[in-house]
């Protein structure tokens, strides 16, 4: 009889253990689901959000040659910024890449490029071409004077 | 019986817990994700209409530059900028061939502005190109055209009043005592007669003179002409049937004026 009782009430934990068991795989399972997944999407919230930021700036950029000067044998180029974001620019001369480092024009901002050394003669047509590092292009022709 | 109770309850167990995780990934990670998505996206869609607007005011803009030199040898030149679009205009820069001035001037809409007159360097022979910049990105180039400085002085427009007559009133329909003769005075502001009793014919077809003039600015403008006797005259005379200011606005306006007379009565007008 004590046998029979000492077996009931070893069958009368088995189930609570193996709930608590269960309990506390699904919670941890779904704990760490839980926590994939909310780092997950933040990091594409994040991604998505830097992204798009990307795309604002790129989009944003506004900038101008304003004027080129050449003075044998010194091919100057001024640029103005009137966008509303900073830029990284070069320009680009035929196949002369110009200069070696990004010039960073702030927003609303100046820059002379520092003189390129370029041999043309009077009358000739030059293509310039000014590009930030986030892809945008501006186009200059210049007439060299006499 | 004892067994299949349990195994329902742990299957309820589960499946709420299970119910209320998903729940939670659904609340604290998906819908914040679609939020800042969404807000990235209405960011970029503001900023995409700013960017509108500011390339619309751009196209908008609408400069005209005019430079002068102050006079046929001076070093100064007077420049003024007349504001022809619909938007406030900000000039940041004028250029004077390779040498920048830093500006900062508002133009508002359909308005002028007379800029403080430049002081220059005259290099024989040189040409000089004048540029004015707006905040917005636009480059306007001198109306004028690009100035020339040659032989010592300045190479301008030619300036002058174009004076047309009508048709001279043939003998049958003529109502006043007017014969065939004018003579033309122009005299500048300073009472100096640049054009001193010019003399014209007036033809039976239209007549026409050029009176050059070196500088813009208002004159007055007298014509006479001759005339039979009558009018309290005992023999011919000159009678005057004009006398009005005219004024070359140059280089805002044109260099030559053309003045279109018309005959009223006994006088000349100008419609």
């Amino acid at each position: 009889m004590k046998e029979i009782e000492r077996l009931k009430e070893r069958r009368a934990i088995a189930p609570v253990i193996s709930a608590l068991i269960l309990s506390a795989v699904v919670l941890t399972v779904g704990g760490v689901v839980w926590a994939y997944s909310q780092g997950a999407m933040t990091i594409s919230a994040e991604d998505y959000a830097y992204s798009v930021i990307n795309m604002t700036d790129t989009i944003s950029e506004r900038f101008i040659v304003e004027h080129v000067a050449y003075v044998n044998p010194n091919l100057n180029v001024w640029i103005y910024n009137y966008g509303s974001v900073d830029i990284e620019v070069k320009i680009q001369v035929g196949i002369i890449t110009h200069p070696a480092a990004w010039i960073e024009i702030m927003a609303g901002g100046f820059a002379e490029v520092e003189p390129l050394s370029y041999t043309a003669t009077s009358g000739d047509e030059l293509s310039i071409r000014a590009y930030t590092r986030r892809g945008n292009n501006v186009y200059y022709r210049y007439l060299v004077p006499s | 019986m004892s067994t299949t109770g349990t195994s329902c309850r742990r299957r309820g167990t589960s499946t709420i817990m299970g119910t209320l995780i998903f729940v939670g990934i659904i609340f604290s990670a998906f819908i914040p994700m679609m939020l800042v998505m969404r807000q990235a996206d209405t960011l970029h869609e503001m900023r995409k209409h700013e960017l509108g607007i500011l390339d619309q005011e751009r196209a908008m803009e609408n400069l005209c530059l005019y430079v002068c030199p102050q006079g046929i040898d001076s070093t100064f030149l007077d420049v003024t900028i007349v504001n022809k679009g619909n938007v406030v205009a900000h000039v940041i820069k004028i250029w004077i061939n390779d040498i920048d001035y830093p500006m900062n001037v508002e133009i508002p809409s359909m308005s002028d502005e007379e800029l403080e007159p430049f002081e220059i360097t005259l290099v024989e022979g040189l040409e000089y190109d004048i540029r004015a910049m707006t905040d917005r990105g636009n480059v306007y180039t001198s109306e004028t055209g690009i100035l020339s400085y040659q032989d010592g002085k300045w190479v301008t427009e030619t300036l002058g009043f174009r004076l047309i007559f009508p048709s001279r009133p043939g003998k049958g329909s003529r109502t006043n005592r007017w014969l065939n003769e004018l003579r033309v005075t122009i005299i500048d502001k300073d009472g100096i007669e640049l054009y001193s009793d010019y003399p014209m014919y007036w033809a039976i077809s239209a007549s026409e003179n050029f009176f050059e003039l070196e500088f813009a600015g208002t004159y007055t403008i007298i014509i006479d002409i001759w005339c039979k006797e009558g009018g309290g005259y005992s023999g011919q005379h000159w009678e005057k049937i004009y006398d009005d200011d005219h004024s070359i606005t140059w280089p805002i306006g044109d260099p030559v004026i053309e003045i279109k007379f018309q005959i009223d009565g006994d006088h000349l007008i100008v419609p």
